[in-house]
């Protein structure tokens, strides 16, 4: 995969940090942007191998000037092929004037669709969620999984190494999430059916080779999920799902256990772990394990949100439906 | 004596029994380790327009990562 392959490369992070201006972004949205964020990125890839895509993907890897100047493009896995590239674009733009390196007046803000705008949201939190296919010990612990030998040059997405996305709560879900700092020991709350819901059916997906299927609402066969509060400030966090496709061919059955801790209505700490067994893909998805296999998700608060942080969950392309999955 | 060595190995082995595993324990297993987390030592701009900025002002070109799915997230 790009992040193992390319940008763990020390020779291509390097040229990158030293004579680059990295940007990361998803596909998904600029293509369908049409804003001037949006263009400007279409006029961009003209040029380019995707000039043609039409409304199909434009993903890849582009150099281009502050004002929009197409310099080259790359879409594999090969360091030496992306090192290149890299190397081909810098004498293109060495050969330009200096005003299209650094145009006089500035590049100014592009204006952009406020349905296309993610941004996490205020007076709530954001919580990092990783998942990892998993395998057990003869103990019954849960373990990475040993990659087997690759041959020399494959750069495939195996899907061993941990997945990354975002479970976004507004400031709506923390209100009714957070126990009130009187309730008693002992004393159980379900966590609301929305969050419960959006939990589950986005970020209980087997997203480690590549972009997952979310469930539907009729294959969300059972959520569960419960406070038992410990603390005026703490209260553990339990559950189970079972997720399956009508024809049985995708599930995943699971347990979840963790605790948060909250101050004055603020969520200041979160971990939780799911674990159970996972079976079947996608399209998108191709080369799961056969049958069903342990696979685990994780969630931690993210205290700070910032950079990379920041990107929304892969679920909130229709927002509105990721708040309140029932919508969906 | 011998039974006294059975007792002891016994308890020894109780104690050297694997603990279960906390949650804790398995959010270490299931996030990335540090190895995973190399690519984010390229300072990624995650919006267009700062990164047209910073690319006019430093006088150099944009590099982008642009996948179906956010390359810094789910992909």
């Amino acid at each position: 995969m790009d992040r193992e392959f390319v940008f763990s490369h020390p020779e291509v992070q390097a040229l990158i940090r030293e004579k680059f201006i990295p940007l990361a972004m998803d596909d998904w949205y600029l293509r369908r942007q049409n804003d001037a964020y949006g263009k400007f990125f279409i006029e961009m890839t003209k040029p380019s191998p995707r000039g043609n895509a039409g409304d199909n993907t434009r993903q890849g890897r582009y150099v281009f000037t502050a004002s929009g100047k197409f310099l080259g493009f790359n879409n594999n896995r090969s360091p030496e092929r992306i090192l290149s590239m890299l190397r081909d674009s810098l004498a293109k733009w060495d050969a330009l004037p200096s005003a299209e390196k650094q145009p006089p007046g500035g590049t100014g803000d592009l204006s952009r669709e406020a349905r296309y705008l993610r941004i996490p949201p205020v007076d709530g939190a954001v919580v990092k969620v990783f998942t990892r296919v998993l395998e057990r010990t003869k103990e019954g612990k849960f373990t990475k999984v040993t990659p087997p030998e690759s041959a020399p040059g494959d750069l495939r997405h195996r899907g061993f190494d941990a997945a990354t996305d975002h479970l976004w709560l507004n400031a709506a879900d923390l209100k009714t999430l957070l126990p009130p700092p009187d309730a008693k020991p002992g004393t159980t709350i379900p966590v609301p059916r929305a969050l419960a819901q959006r939990i589950a059916r986005y970020h209980f997906v087997d997203s480690t080779r590549g972009e997952p299927p979310h469930w539907k609402r009729d294959e969300a066969k059972t959520v569960t999920l419960t406070l038992t509060v410990e603390s005026a400030k703490r209260a553990k966090l339990v559950g189970r799902v079972h997720m399956e496709t009508s024809d049985g061919t995708r599930g995943y059955i699971a347990t979840l256990d963790g605790w948060l801790e909250h101050d004055r209505g603020k969520l200041t700490a979160l971990h939780a772990v799911a674990t159970g067994d996972h079976w079947g893909d996608s399209p998108l998805t191709a080369g799961a394990r056969l049958g069903k296999s342990p696979l685990g998700v994780a969630f931690a608060l993210c205290p700070d949100p910032k950079g990379a942080d920041s990107i929304p969950p892969q679920g909130a392309r229709w927002l509105d439906g990721y708040y309140d999955p029932d919508r969906n | 004596m011998i039974k006294k060595l059975l007792i002891l190995a016994a308890a020894v082995t109780v104690t050297q029994a694997a603990p279960p595993q906390t949650t804790a324990d398995l959010v270490v297993v299931i996030s990335p380790a540090k190895d995973e987390l190399a690519w984010l030592a390229i300072p990624w701009e995650t919006d267009l327009t700062v990164a047209r900025r910073k690319a006019a002002t430093a006088g150099r070109p944009i590099f982008l990562w642009e996948m179906d799915g956010h390359p810094l997230g789910c992909t």
